[in-house]
């Protein structure tokens, strides 16, 4: 089945084309919310809420850009309203959490590199993970971050900061990222937003 | 700036990494999001919820001994109208006290009955009639009143009813007008009665409290010490006797029409553990596009020697597993031998096949025609390592058929048995076949919701009392239509072999 004809079917509300679309995208969003989830559990809830918004708000979507990224969008914009009801990301908590945080050899899994990676992103703190997940792999700006949590965008900055940083010393000890190598594989394509 | 530059590319590792993540949700996140979005379509649910509603009440509805209270005024006016004619027979010159006593009450009122047949063996029978002599209507003297006719009696015995003191057993206490009518308007005979044969009743009779041995001393105290007392104790018991008799024929005339059905019937519990397997055949070739248009689904598992096997239209070699069938079933005995039944039951059934995990999904093209033509959804492995597809489903069916005796004894028989059974699929997964038979994609969607399966099963039953008896036998369970809609273009029909263990209940 096409994405057209995925998209056309699931707005007529034709169940084949719905469980296609959501056959499509569920794994990927599935992996989005596990990272912002604190379980595996949680992360289920916040893609089936997801995909209820998505199903029922398919017929807004205009075309504009790849269905995908649109799908992502309701994801991870339900995974931050999920979370906001939970947790006030404008506590200082985080950061004082953060500092006494040790990273421990057997805490991370050893698996394939990408769940490694992940689970690294899952031992952050809360609010240092959830900003290095819209700024880092998302892809949103501090000021966007700033709006969606309800914080300030030198918050946003600052737990960004430290997110990174405690992130790279996790990656670093567990030998799933080495500086040197790492360099030489990425150059300078990074940019700044 | 060196410092900025690696900062970018963690944030690049890190999106090019964590792009690679994709984890499989687990079948009820999709079943949720369908409720969800799809409400209307919750009914059949919903009519299997009011099946079972249905089957519950009506059990406990037939289960359920007492009368209505218009059943009762009915039978206490029936009761009258018996005693009236009891009355005038009793006025009538041609009836003595001698022919009275020699032929029960139930002879002149009902001509046609066979007298002297005890109807009372039934625990239940002692029980409505006990129930019947302790109604509120009794009380209020709708019967008592008329039964108390002073001519049916002899009035030497008129005397005495002030002497005997109304029955302090907690039954007849709980029901002051009882006593106030034992008292005041009761016949003698049904006071001595309610005493003397309170140990003829069964177990209501029981209830009675020892207060009421007093009671009876002080009566027949008082009958022996008066004159002629052996007379008119002879004419108590004649009277007693007739009662009972006209009381036992009463019985046997006002069974509630509820006992009927109920010694018809029973009710059987059983669990049946099966090995479960699939056939798998090819109903039509896939029409195959000319080329894929857009993005294409991804299989992560290998059908693994199914090619061959389906190419020459062979079962395949799919695993067996566990299934397992629970529920319960109403049986009605048409005959000695015969006996139809209809009921309830859930099933489990549950296949494997024997697949390779891909380490990267394929494009497939599925073995389905429109509506779901083309390719077909990704399927991925959330459980690194298997190799084993496993396809199971959750059903609730309605089996309806006959058992047939075929021999036996008075305590083992020998049955054959034959059912149909429309069922409901309430949850499953399921993979089905791509085109060219090497891949397994997951489509829920296409999974068939109402089926119909039979079932055939021989068993021996053994009965170690009048109220239980224990079933066991092998049961074939085959299922009639595919799993998977039409427009899948391979039939899958399930079948099981497994052991019928029930017990089976009498009302």
């Amino acid at each position: 089945m096409t994405e057209e004809q995925m998209l056309a079917g699931t707005i007529k509300n034709n169940v084949a084309a719905q469980e296609a679309l959501y056959n499509r995208f569920s794994p990927r969003m599935l992996g989005v919310c596990y990272r912002f989830a604190k379980s595996r559990e949680d992360a289920e809830d916040m893609l089936q809420e997801g995909f209820i918004k998505i199903f029922t708000q398919l017929h807004q979507y205009r075309n504009e850009g790849a269905l995908e990224g649109w799908i992502r969008r309701i994801i991870v914009h339900t995974c931050i309203n999920i979370l906001k009801k939970h947790k006030k990301f404008a506590d200082s908590v985080d950061l004082i959490h953060a500092h006494s945080l040790h990273t421990k050899e057997d805490m991370v899994p050893s698996i394939i590199q990408a769940k490694q990676v992940v689970e690294c992103i899952r031992m952050l703190p809360l609010g240092y993970k959830t900003v290095l997940n819209l700024y880092a792999i998302e892809g949103y700006s501090h000021k966007e971050i700033g709006q969606m949590l309800d914080i300030e965008e030198s918050t946003s900055r600052s737990q960004y900061t430290r997110a990174k940083v405690m992130l790279e010393d996790i990656l670093v000890k567990k030998d799933i990222i080495d500086k040197s190598q790492y360099r030489n594989n990425y150059g300078k394509s990074g940019s700044v937003r | 700036m060196e410092d900025k530059i690696y900062k970018d590319d963690l944030e690049q590792f890190l999106k090019d990494t964590t792009d690679d993540f994709l984890m499989v949700p687990s079948g009820k996140v999709w079943f949720s999001i369908y409720n969800n979005i799809h409400p209307d379509r919750k009914w059949p649910s919903m009519a299997v919820c009011f099946l079972i509603l249905s089957a519950v009440l009506y059990l406990g509805v037939s289960n359920n001994n007492s009368l209505s209270d218009a059943a009762r005024r009915a039978n206490i006016e029936s009761l009258s109208d018996i005693a009236k004619n009891y009355s005038a027979i009793k006025k009538s010159a041609s009836v003595d006290n001698a022919t009275l006593n020699s032929k029960p009450i139930s002879h002149y009122l009902y001509p046609d009955n066979k007298p002297g047949d005890n109807y009372l063996s039934d625990n239940q029978d002692q029980g409505f009639v006990s129930d019947l002599f302790n109604t509120e209507s009794a009380a209020e003297g709708s019967y008592i009143t008329t039964v108390n006719d002073e001519e049916a009696l002899s009035t030497d015995i008129i005397p005495f009813k002030k002497e005997i003191p109304a029955f302090s057993s907690s039954r007849y206490n709980s029901d002051e007008s009882v006593n106030s009518a034992v008292k005041n308007n009761a016949p003698l005979s049904v006071k001595l009665l309610k005493v003397k044969n309170k140990n003829t009743f069964g177990d209501n009779a029981k209830t009675t409290s020892t207060e009421q041995e007093p009671a009876l001393t002080l009566s027949e105290t008082s009958i022996n010490t008066l004159p002629a007392a052996a007379e008119k104790k002879s004419a108590l018991k004649v009277a007693a006797d007739n009662e009972r008799s006209w009381k036992e024929d009463y019985a046997f005339r006002n069974k509630p029409l509820i006992n009927k059905f109920k010694e018809r019937s029973s009710l059987t519990y059983f669990i049946t553990p099966s090995v479960g397997y699939r056939y798998l055949s090819k109903v039509r070739e896939t029409l195959v596009p000319p080329s894929p248009v857009g993005p294409v689904s991804s299989s992560s598992f290998i059908a693994q020697a199914l090619a061959p096997a389906l190419s020459d239209n062979q079962p395949i070699d799919d695993g067996k597993a566990v299934n397992l069938e629970v529920g319960a079933v109403l049986n009605y005995a048409l005959s000695k031998n015969i006996s139809i039944k209809a009921g309830i039951q859930g099933n489990y059934t549950n296949y494997t096949s024997k697949v390779i995990e891909l380490g990267h999904p394929a494009q497939v093209q599925l073995a389905v025609n429109v509506p779901y033509n083309s390719t077909g959804s990704s399927a991925f492995s959330a459980t690194p390592g298997s190799d084993m597809l496993n396809r199971s489903s959750l059903q609730i069916a309605m089996p309806v058929g006959a058992d047939f005796k075929v021999a036996g004894t008075k305590k083992i028989k020998w049955y054959v048995g034959t059912s149909v059974q429309p069922t409901y699929v309430l949850s499953g997964n399921s993979y089905i076949l791509s085109a060219d038979e090497k891949n397994y994609t997951a489509q829920s969607a296409l999974i068939r919701k109402w089926n119909l399966n039979t079932a055939i099963e021989t068993f021996v039953s053994f009965k170690p009392s009048e109220k239980v008896t224990f079933n066991v036998g092998p049961q074939f369970r085959y299922q009639l239509l595919s799993s998977f809609k039409n427009e899948y273009n391979y039939s899958e029909k399930l079948y099981n072999i497994g052991m019928k263990i029930g017990i089976n209940t009498r009302f």
